[in-house]
């Protein structure tokens, strides 16, 4: 009976334990992406011109991740961008700087999904609704046709005068300066919320040297909606838009990810 | 050997009671998804010990371990009615808001000897019952016996050794060790490791005097199952879906994980120097940690795949809907469990300076409990006797939260994840690594003094007793974090001493018309101490209480009638009727209507609760017996309470004062009808065969009183969407059928025991064990006007077929 006893509690001690016990996992455990792309990003300009169109062809783009939402400036999209374009990714998510932080290499698979244009950018969303491409809405959903990498590289912003900025360089990050606020400018980036008012966009124009001018768009849920614009000579840094940011005048714009992008 | 067959039929017929046993949910009423913390059933009982004459009705015996079905409260009252009593200490009336489930499973499992008991005891009095533990070792007859134990629900394997005697000159032992194991065969994710040990010593110098010690230790921990929305339920196609686990480096995970490892220590004199008299000292010490793990995040998506916007039924966009169902459907577990993956993606490479958006966390209470009692029994030639006594209890629980795992990350910041301000203002900037302490850590202290009494008077056939106790009890609050939003004496220090002063009046009266014919009428009103939870707005933050701390006041009266049927059966039936007011209760949630996180106050809380139970044995031959059971009540809110709303940051009042209208709707998933068949068929080589019908009916989801407000009424877009807030909606009648075999027999000189159970025999997977409704609602926009309708309820289901095989050795 005693052997018995000193058996049963032997399989007592060894057969248990453990089911809240693990150990930590690295960047190595995390699943490759190991899709190679077909496309570039300049060839989705070619789609969805006038109005939304969905990719019917088995087309897998990368690009590295040139903004986030970690400010507020960007709503429920992020932008990437290759060395040929870029092209806004309408996800439809808050705190999407936690899922594709910048710098992040991610390979997108366009078949079924829809390309169409919005202020001048490339946009891709979940499907076509009527001019524009609807939002993913659900990580779960962006999941099933984006691959995140585990390499990261921080795209240099692309360096140009304003008189130059073309409309296929819509929704690149670019870099613009030296330029100065324009005196009749507002001298906040935007209307942040208040007890009394609701948050509003604004757009702040800036000139060049040659007497080009550009806009800033900023939404007034952006972090630094309510920080003075600076009067001096500033360069800038932001994604190229180009659309009615002038009243019903269409001219070129950014929209910078945070207030470093002032320079 | 007619007793030893009765006595394993006895271990048979508890035996059954373990498999009834189900383990509830982790999420058991709406609003916080903290509230439940501790909460465990009973799920075993002294299986070799328990002893018959505690007069249990057909009913209570059939009902303790027989619905485990379906969410269950005995007679659908305040569990604070359910006493547990080791040598006159109370161990039931805790600082949390839930019943100690894990203790009273752990003294079950490891006390010498235990009964339940619907009568007053040594003064002690309960409208529902009182749980009695005997830790003298010498109430347990000498032996040995081992218990091997197959199990599906919960864990897989259980081993149990227990070994009692006589050490000479008076000495006396006992000692059990327990060991449960392994992963449910029915739900995923739900596992358990416990480990148990108790000791139990007493001297004894002649029978009129001795002294017991008894110790116990149960270090266990339990993986656990959550309720949620039907949708989840269809798109998985399976009701057992478990929202809490997901697959990590090939295995299983949950992330809520209970641990418990609490002590217990009593040591109890007693002096009898006469029949008449007695005298009993007992002290007793219990302290040590529980807790349970969770997810925690900030600036980042919520984790939990069930979570509202994760699930088809909550999107606006139709092709999203569709789309997300379809990756529901496919069973993706990326989809339908925690990414665990994801979180340590997002901690590794989503971060500025390696600080973490996800981490594990564990909510833990360090108890630090120590009561001292005196009981003294007295009695008289002529029929009079009288139990009184003192009671003294200090309460010390630490309430802290710390990481359990960084997923990845470096340290997390010890900043409200919600809001981002600073847990303590007075080690701002601190970040924290696993094991530490952040956002919240504060003491719940509460000392009392309690003096109880009762007189007892018996002659011929009557008896009356009559009885009562006061108490003087305080409470308080101290802050250890100074909080940012409520920064000074609002967070920190002291909340200031509360006093209340809960009382108990009781008169029993007793009849006996014959040995089995008898009566019991009782009647009484008391005052409980309310709920530390439920008298601050926020007790994890803050030292604000609500505007009228207050006790519970309770009145009821119940008559037990029983009458033997010819000779061969008994018929029985109880009737009861309780009325609770000044309740209060609060309830922390997300306020879709505010924008914000809110701390709801509700007080004035009126309910009622009335009902007959009825019962009915036939030994229709030597060896069959039939049972059958009915009980039917009504478990209703009695007048609307008054709901206060303030913002949980600021407490700023953001509703004063609106009348929920709570009146008349059911106030738990607790069934109002029920009944039961049972039959059994002994034969005289030891087999044992049973089978059981339960039937459980007029269940409701427990109703939420956000839903019931003026406020919330207004914001319906329609008629027809203000009676969906006021709806409270029926689940469907369940029941169930279970069957047993056991034998007994004797091998190599010892008494072997084999007993196998099947609960619900016929597999049913449909059987929704309780819901509650949601404090979440939709918002949309109806002719330019913000409307509200409500969340879908939130759902757990019972146990399909599941098997229990049991062997035991005695000798």
């Amino acid at each position: 009976m005693k052997r018995i006893a000193v058996w049963l509690a032997c399989c007592w001690v060894a057969v248990s334990c453990g089911y809240d016990r693990f150990d930590p996992l690295s960047a190595d455990d995390l699943p490759e992406v190991t899709a190679l792309p077909n496309a570039d990003l300049a060839t989705l300009r070619a789609y969805g011109q006038e109005t939304a169109q969905t990719v019917a062809e088995d087309l897998v783009v990368e690009g590295y991740v040139t903004s986030d939402d970690r400010t507020g400036n960007f709503y429920r999209s992020f932008f990437i961008e290759d060395a040929t374009g870029a092209a806004e990714i309408r996800a439809g998510m808050y705190d999407l700087f936690r899922y594709v932080p910048r710098g992040r290499r991610v390979v997108l698979h366009l078949k079924g999904l829809a390309i169409g244009r919005y202020d001048g950018v490339v946009q891709i969303g979940a499907y076509a609704d009527g001019d524009q491409v609807a939002e993913f809405g659900v990580r779960a959903i962006l999941d099933g046709c984006l691959e995140r990498d585990v390499r990261f590289r921080h795209e240099t912003p692309l360096r140009q005068r304003i008189a130059l900025l073309d409309e296929t360089m819509c929704g690149r990050l670019v870099r613009i300066g030296p330029v100065r606020r324009t005196a009749e400018s507002p001298e906040r980036w935007a209307q942040p919320e208040t007890d009394t008012e609701a948050p509003q966009s604004g757009t702040v124009a800036f000139r060049d040297g040659a007497g080009d001018t550009v806009r800033v768009v900023t939404s007034g849920y952006a972090d630094f909606a309510g920080g003075l614009v600076p009067s001096d000579s500033v360069t800038l840094t932001g994604i190229l838009l180009h659309g009615p940011f002038d009243g019903s005048r269409t001219c070129f714009a950014l929209e910078l990810r945070d207030e470093e992008d002032v320079e | 050997m007619r007793i030893r067959v009765g006595l394993l039929m006895l271990v048979w017929w508890v035996g059954c009671g373990i498999v009834g046993a189900q383990e509830p949910f982790d999420e058991a009423v709406f609003g916080d998804p903290f509230e439940d913390d501790f909460r465990e059933i009973v799920v075993d009982t002294n299986l070799f010990y328990a002893p018959l004459g505690d007069e249990a009705s057909l009913f209570a015996r059939m009902s303790r371990y027989g619905f485990a079905f379906t969410a269950y409260t005995p007679r659908g009252a305040d569990e604070r009615f359910q006493r547990v009593e080791v040598a006159g200490l109370e161990l039931s009336s805790d600082v949390g808001r839930y019943p100690d489930y894990g203790l009273y499973s752990t003294l079950s499992a490891l006390a010498p000897a235990s009964s339940r008991t619907w009568v007053p005891v040594a003064g002690h009095y309960s409208p529902l019952f009182v749980d009695v533990y005997d830790v003298r070792a010498s109430s347990v007859p000498a032996g040995i016996s081992a218990t091997y134990t197959y199990s599906e629900r919960r864990y897989r394997t259980g081993v149990r050794f227990r070994m009692a005697g006589e050490l000479g000159s008076g000495w006396y032992y006992a000692a059990t060790l327990r060991g449960r194991w392994g992963a449910d065969a029915c739900v995923e994710g739900v596992f358990t490791e416990a480990y148990m040990g108790s000791l139990a010593v007493e001297k004894q110098w002649s029978d009129a005097m001795s002294l017991s010690l008894f110790v116990m230790a149960a270090p266990q921990q339990r993986g656990l199952r959550g309720w949620t929305e039907q949708e989840a339920f269809d798109l998985t196609g399976n009701n057992l879906y478990n929202p809490y686990w997901g697959s990590y480096d090939g295995r299983v995970r949950n992330a809520r994980v209970r641990r418990d490892l609490t002590p217990l220590a009593v040591a109890a004199w007693s002096w009898q120097p006469s029949e008449r008299q007695s005298y009993q000292a007992a002290c007793s010490y219990r302290f040590g940690v529980r807790s349970r793990s969770g997810l925690a995040w900030t600036d980042a998506s919520s984790p939990y795949p069930d979570y509202y916007a994760n699930l088809p039924g909550h999107c606006d966009d139709p092709w999203v809907a569709d789309r997300l169902g379809e990756l529901w459907r496919s069973g993706d577990e990326r989809v339908t469990q925690i990414d665990w993956e994801r979180m340590y993606d997002a901690n590794l490479f989503a971060t500025d300076d390696g600080g973490a958006c996800y981490w594990a966390d564990r909510r833990n209470e360090r108890i630090d409990n120590l009561q001292i009692a005196l009981t003294v029994r007295t009695g008289s030639d002529f029929g009079l006797g009288g139990d009184y006594g003192v009671r003294l209890r200090a309460d010390r629980s630490n309430f802290y939260r710390t990481v359990a795992d960084l997923l990845g990350a470096g340290h997390a910041a010890n900043r409200d994840p919600f809001t981002g301000e600073e847990s303590d203002l007075r080690h701002p900037g601190r970040t924290v690594g696993v094991g530490d302490r952040f956002d919240y850590d504060y003491d719940i202290r509460r000392n009392e003094a309690v003096a109880f009494g009762s007189l007892h008077y018996r002659h011929g056939r009557w008896g009356v007793e009559l009885g009562g106790a006061v108490a003087v009890a305080t409470l308080e609050r101290v802050g250890h974090y100074e909080k940012q939003s409520l920064s000074g004496a609002s967070s920190y220090g002291s909340s200031g001493r509360m006093q209340f002063t809960p009382w108990q009046a009781f008169a029993v009266g007793r009849y006996n018309f014959s040995p089995s014919h008898r009566i019991i009428v009782q009647a009484y009103a008391g005052a409980c101490l309310p709920h530390g939870e439920d008298l601050f707005l926020a007790p994890d933050y803050f030292n604000t209480t609500i505007d009228r701390p207050c006790t519970m006041r309770a009145v009821g009266a119940s008559v037990d009638y029983r009458l033997p049927v010819s000779y061969f059966g008994e018929f029985q039936a109880a009737a009861f009727v309780m009325r609770t007011d000044d309740e209060t209760q609060v309830i922390r949630y997300y306020d879709d209507m505010y924008r914000t996180y809110c701390d709801l106050a509700m007080t004035d809380i009126a309910k009622r609760n009335w009902g007959v139970e009825l019962g009915f044995r036939a030994n229709i031959a030597e060896r069959l017996t039939l049972q059958a059971t009915f009980a039917m009540g009504s478990y209703c809110y009695a007048d609307d309470p008054v709901v206060q709303i303030r913002d949980d940051a600021t407490h700023e009042v953001l509703m004063r004062a609106d009348r929920s209208r709570m009146k008349g709707f059911v106030y738990t998933s607790s069934p109002q009808t029920m009944a039961g068949l049972l039959a059994e068929y002994r034969t005289a080589s030891s087999w044992g065969f049973s089978a059981e019908w339960l039937w459980a009916d007029r269940r409701y989801v427990e109703p939420n009183p956000l839903r019931r407000t003026e406020r919330v009424l207004a914001g319906a877009a329609s008629p027809e969407e203000r009676l969906d807030f006021m709806r409270q909606e029926r689940l469907p009648a369940a029941w169930v059928v279970n069957v047993g075999v056991t034998k007994g027999f004797y091998w190599a000189g010892m008494r072997v025991f084999v007993s196998l159970s099947v609960d619900n025999l016929l597999g049913r997977r449909d059987i929704v064990y309780g819901g509650y409704e949601q404090m979440r609602m939709e918002r949309r926009t109806v002719g330019g006007r913000e409307c509200f309708s409500p969340f879908p309820s939130r759902y757990g289901y019972a146990y399909p077929r599941t098997f229990l095989a049991s062997l035991t050795v005695s000798f």
